[in-house]
């Protein structure tokens, strides 16, 4: 029986000693995996460009519908995408999501992307409707408008 | 059933008719065979060769849209060889076919990736470039031409010339570089040219406006009926989540649109969208604030209750609201404000022509209703443009000339297109109608005559079916008792049983003539007595109400208000308690003391009836904005408030109370109306039974 | 270069006075149009579709679809090699390479003094003398590249009011005297 308790506590020691499994969370971030699916980002071309072409294949992708696109017109004086469409609204409400990555298997143009940042936390919901201010990566040279966590 | 064809296809039996083409017989038995030119109400053609088929003792395969049935045919249209020439059909249709499918409009609900999904070949194997033409190309108003997705399947051409016989679109060139196209300085404006976008089987032509609506997966259906004419057309909302109209689509129905929609209902939509009144409003110092329900509904019906029983009220109630509506304005108007001065329009009605189709009637002629055109070898028109008044039918008009080839005679004091088909073009000035209808009765009784009308009197003499369309233009005429007795006599010189047929302005005036929403009118076209009798007309009421002698107007929807003259309709809304009910402020000139927020047909359950009587239901296919409620009931908010309790708790019940109330529409059971409506008029009802569905 | 003459719509007229319908004088009116121009302009089109009850789109479709109704310049003359299989056969192809050495154009250009616009064609129905070239309305059978050169040389050097034959393109009606195509 006393032995039984010695083994209990000596496992209990050894823990006492060994390195901790956890990190100091907000200051100290453990690497995710290579492909982790966290937080979607939309993608530029190299000429600045978007990826996203308003197609909304994304949106008949998602299993949980908590994708929103409203495509409009791309002008020679306002182009934001090459071919003739954009899209003008583009929202991903993250409190519905289940990060499933089928919108980036659906989309043809690779614009949508899930990345490894998972820090999603907020304090109201109307903030977790992530819209294209949020989603778009900044244009090369150009200063993020929005406080982006890229 | 001796006059049958029989015939075998993949194996199983089949009678049918004669000449029935191929394409259909195998429609009939369920098999699927894909087609891009065939379309039913087009001219066969075989320009895309989609639906070869293997017929037995023929060396080559056969195209079955253009090959009619033969006693004793065997057909195969699933074998290998004819996958094969499907397959090879399928790659030449895409050998230029852009890999536009994420930005098109057509995406999801286009037969070319339907059929090469099912049918087509995996890949490609053409290796060079694809041709390019600039796109997109506007080439009409409401059309966008994509030409690098055209297939040349020509059934946009063929509408416009076999159907609408606007040929603004044209096939130019040949061979590889064969396109659709428009002369440079003639656009593709027909009213008509929105069919075009239904017809194309790919996303060549598109809409204008409804450029990137959604995706065809996003968004939902819902049949209606369109409010843009008195002719009914029974159209689907497409709409996103309840929330946005998006698009306007056709939905067949052979008794009132035969299939087609016309421009100004496709594109005319916006109202559902735009300027919304999203809450009940009161003046208050000046100023439009936004208010409860309650306390809106309390103070319109202080305004009512002061004026009521006193003959200083007036109400003008729109031809585009549901009968359900109509019926509970007219209820609170006349049972519970004990209130005669009621009208649907404030343009000038010839009190007598009021009831037109009733007039009509009494003048000899049946109540036609717009089949009837698709049976008549001779067409009358009087004082109808339908070109301007109802495209619709004039597309069945323009069908019973080009493919029955029927004859038309149209009165009118201007050319009007149809005018283009006859020689018989009676134009006379305005103010002559009595005296042209009645030569002409008197030229078709002595069987012919000098001139034009003589012309026409000897092709109407013959003994051929005949139909006569009046419109609502005559209405106004200051002398209609003359009018009326020579359409008297030229029934009775046209022979019995002439059908005639009404056109009305907007989609439910026919409705507020059958509600009452017209002084010296009861529900039901029963002639007002006693102190009823003596209610005011629309226009009397905004004079009325510009002279002080009116001190209160309730407005139910703002198409009255656009009928009249701008200065007067200012001068009397700025003059009197106003209470406006709609659904968007934009027409009201002056700012109402209260606002009754009301829905759109796209928003709620209802009826309309059309200009021949036609009884059709409307579904609601998005949610109401903000607070704005089914304006039947409001008026029962008000009535309560009034001290008066509407019965009705339901759209259904309204319609119960509507047929008590409407011999017309006292045989029309709620249950069958369904999405193609019921013929009203129940004098005959065994005629009824036939004219269902 | 631009809309039809008060002569030409006289003469479109009288031509659509021998059919029951109007539009059925299509092709000859496209022809008369070509003859005033050289081309069948934008212009023409729409008279035409005036002058004969049809719409623009309808005339255009029918003016870009026929092959011997020219929308865009071509040359004073117009060298018309048949390719198909006879005059293939018997060495078109050759011909065809000659004459684009020769004039230094692709098949379908215009030189650039605007004298020649050589183009390939379909059958000219003439294969027993194949090779076959159509000039103007004269066809050249059993052509060499000798008498090619020598028909050439022929147009190029000569100003052409010394020449004998200048294409002309009014096959449907006598022409009428003294008026002079170019």
């Amino acid at each position: 029986m006393i032995s039984e308790f010695i083994k209990g506590l000596g496992i209990t020691l050894l823990q006492v000693i060994r390195k901790p499994t956890t990190v100091n969370y907000p200051e100290e971030k453990r690497p995710t995996v290579a492909r982790a699916r966290w937080r979607h980002k939309l993608l530029r071309h190299e000429d600045g460009l978007e990826r996203c072409i308003g197609c909304s294949l994304c949106v008949g992708a998602c299993p949980s519908h908590c994708i929103t696109v409203v495509a409009a017109d791309n002008t020679d004086e306002d182009r934001r995408s090459p071919g003739e469409r954009y899209a003008a609204v583009y929202e991903i409400n993250m409190l519905r999501c289940i990060f499933c990555g089928y919108c980036e298997d659906a989309c043809p143009t690779g614009a949508i992307i899930l990345g490894p940042d998972f820090e999603l936390a907020d304090y109201d919901r109307a903030s977790f409707v992530y819209g294209k201010d949020r989603l778009l990566v900044p244009a090369p040279g150009e200063i993020a408008r929005v406080k982006t966590r890229f | 059933m001796s006059d049958l064809v029989t015939l075998t296809i993949d194996g199983q039996q089949i009678q049918t008719a004669p000449n029935t083409l191929l394409v259909e017989a195998a429609a009939q038995l369920g098999i699927l065979v894909p087609v891009y030119c065939y379309h039913p109400k087009l001219a066969p053609i075989g320009a895309c060769r989609m639906c070869l088929v293997e017929i037995e003792g023929m060396p080559k395969l056969t195209p079955s849209c253009t090959t009619p049935v033969k006693e004793g045919m065997v057909v195969h249209t699933q074998n290998a060889r004819v996958e094969k020439a499907r397959r090879g059909m399928l790659e030449f249709l895409l050998i230029h076919h852009p890999l536009d499918c994420p930005v098109c409009d057509k995406g999801g609900e286009c037969p070319l990736q339907d059929y090469t999904y099912e049918f087509g070949p995996r890949k490609t194997r053409f290796r060079y470039p694809k041709r390019h033409w600039d796109k997109p190309l506007q080439i009409g108003k409401n059309i966008l031409l994509d030409r690098e997705r055209c297939i040349m399947c020509l059934r946009c051409v063929r509408f416009c010339e076999e159907i609408s016989d606007h040929q603004q679109i044209g096939v130019f060139e040949r061979g590889h570089s064969q396109c659709i196209g428009t002369v440079p300085g003639h656009s593709f404006d027909s009213q008509f040219s929105g069919n075009t976008i239904e017809l194309c089987p790919v996303g060549a032509l598109t809409g204008a406006p409804t450029r990137f609506f959604g995706r065809t997966w996003e968004i939902q259906h819902t049949p209606s009926i369109c409010t843009g004419c008195a002719a009914g057309c029974n159209i689907r909302i497409d709409h996103r989540q309840q929330r946005d109209v998006v698009r306007l689509w056709s939905r067949e129905n052979k008794h009132t649109d035969d299939g087609w929609l016309c421009d100004r209902g496709r594109f005319g939509y916006e109202f559902v969208n735009q300027d919304r009144l999203k809450d009940f409003k009161i003046l208050q110092d000046g100023q439009l604030v936004d208010a409860t329900t309650q306390q809106a509904t309390v103070k319109a019906a202080s305004i009512l209750s002061k004026h009521a029983n006193s003959g200083s009220l007036g109400v003008l109630a729109s031809p585009i609201l549901t009968n359900e509506e109509l019926y509970a304005v007219e209820w609170l108007t006349r049972s519970v404000l004990q209130t005669s001065s009621i009208d649907h329009t404030a343009s000038a009605v010839n009190p007598q022509a009021v009831q037109l189709h009733s007039v009509v009637r009494e003048a000899g002629f049946r109540s036609g209703v717009l089949t009837d055109i698709d049976e008549a070898a001779q067409i009358v028109t009087i004082g109808v443009d339908l070109s301007n008044d109802q495209p619709i039918t004039e597309l069945r008009v323009k069908k019973a000339l080009f493919q029955r080839k029927a004859q038309l005679v149209s009165l009118y004091p201007e050319t009007i297109e149809l005018g283009r088909y006859t020689e018989h073009n009676l134009i006379y000035e305005p103010g002559q109608e009595a005296s042209v209808v009645a030569s002409l009765a008197a030229a078709v009784r002595s069987g012919g005559g000098e001139g034009v009308v003589g012309q026409a009197a000897r092709l109407l003499s013959s003994e051929a079916p005949k139909a006569v369309i009046v419109g609502w233009k005559l209405q106004g005429l200051s002398d209609f008792s003359a009018l009326a007795k020579a359409l008297g006599e030229l029934a009775s010189a046209l022979g019995p049983d002439v059908p005639c047929i009404t056109i009305y302005p907007n989609c439910n005036t026919r409705g507020a003539l059958d509600l009452g929403i017209t002084p010296g009118w009861l529900p039901g076209g029963v002639a007002a007595t006693g102190s009823s009798e003596s209610g005011m007309t629309g226009i009397q009421i905004l004079e009325a109400a510009r002279d002080g002698r009116l001190k209160a107007l309730w407005v139910v929807g703002a198409e009255p208000l656009l009928e009249a003259d701008p200065e007067l309709v200012k001068a009397a809304l700025a003059n009197v308690e106003f209470i406006y009910q709609g659904w968007s402020l934009r027409d009201v000139p002056v700012d109402p003391d209260v606002v009754l927020a009301n829905v759109t047909f796209a928003e709620q359950a209802g009826t309309f009836t059309n200009t021949d009587g036609r009884v059709q239901r409307i579904y609601p296919a998005v949610k109401p904005h903000g607070r704005s409620r089914p304006g039947w009931q409001i008026v029962a908010d008000l009535g309560r408030a009034l001290g008066k309790t509407w019965e009705a708790t339901s759209d259904q019940e309204v319609f119960e109370q509507i047929r008590q109330a409407v011999p017309a529409y006292s045989q029309i059971k709620w249950s069958e109306v369904g999405t193609l409506g019921v013929q009203s008029g129940a004098s005959a009802p065994p005629a009824m039974a036939g004219a269902t569905g | 270069m631009a809309h039809l003459t008060a002569e030409s719509r006289q003469r479109i007229n009288d031509i659509a006075a021998r059919y029951p319908e109007k539009r059925s004088a299509l092709l000859p009116a496209l022809y008369v149009a070509q003859e005033q121009d050289g081309i069948v302009t934008d212009e023409a089109i729409i008279d035409i579709a005036e002058l004969l009850e049809a719409t623009p789109a309808y005339v255009k479709g029918v003016a870009s679809f026929y092959t011997m109704y020219y929308r865009y310049s071509v040359g004073k003359y117009i060298l018309q090699v048949c390719g198909t299989l006879s005059c293939e056969l018997c060495g078109s192809g050759q011909l065809v390479n000659h004459l684009e050495e020769r004039l230094g154009i692709k098949e379908g250009e215009t030189t650039p003094d605007g004298r020649f616009t050589f183009e390939t064609v379909e059958c000219l129905g003439a294969c027993g003398g194949a090779p076959v070239m159509l000039l103007g309305d004269k066809y050249y059978e059993k052509l060499t590249i000798k008498q090619l050169d020598a028909i050439i040389d022929d147009l190029r050097f000569k100003p052409a009011s010394d020449h004998p034959e200048p294409p002309q393109l009014v096959p449907f009606e006598d022409k009428p005297a003294g008026a002079k195509s170019t």
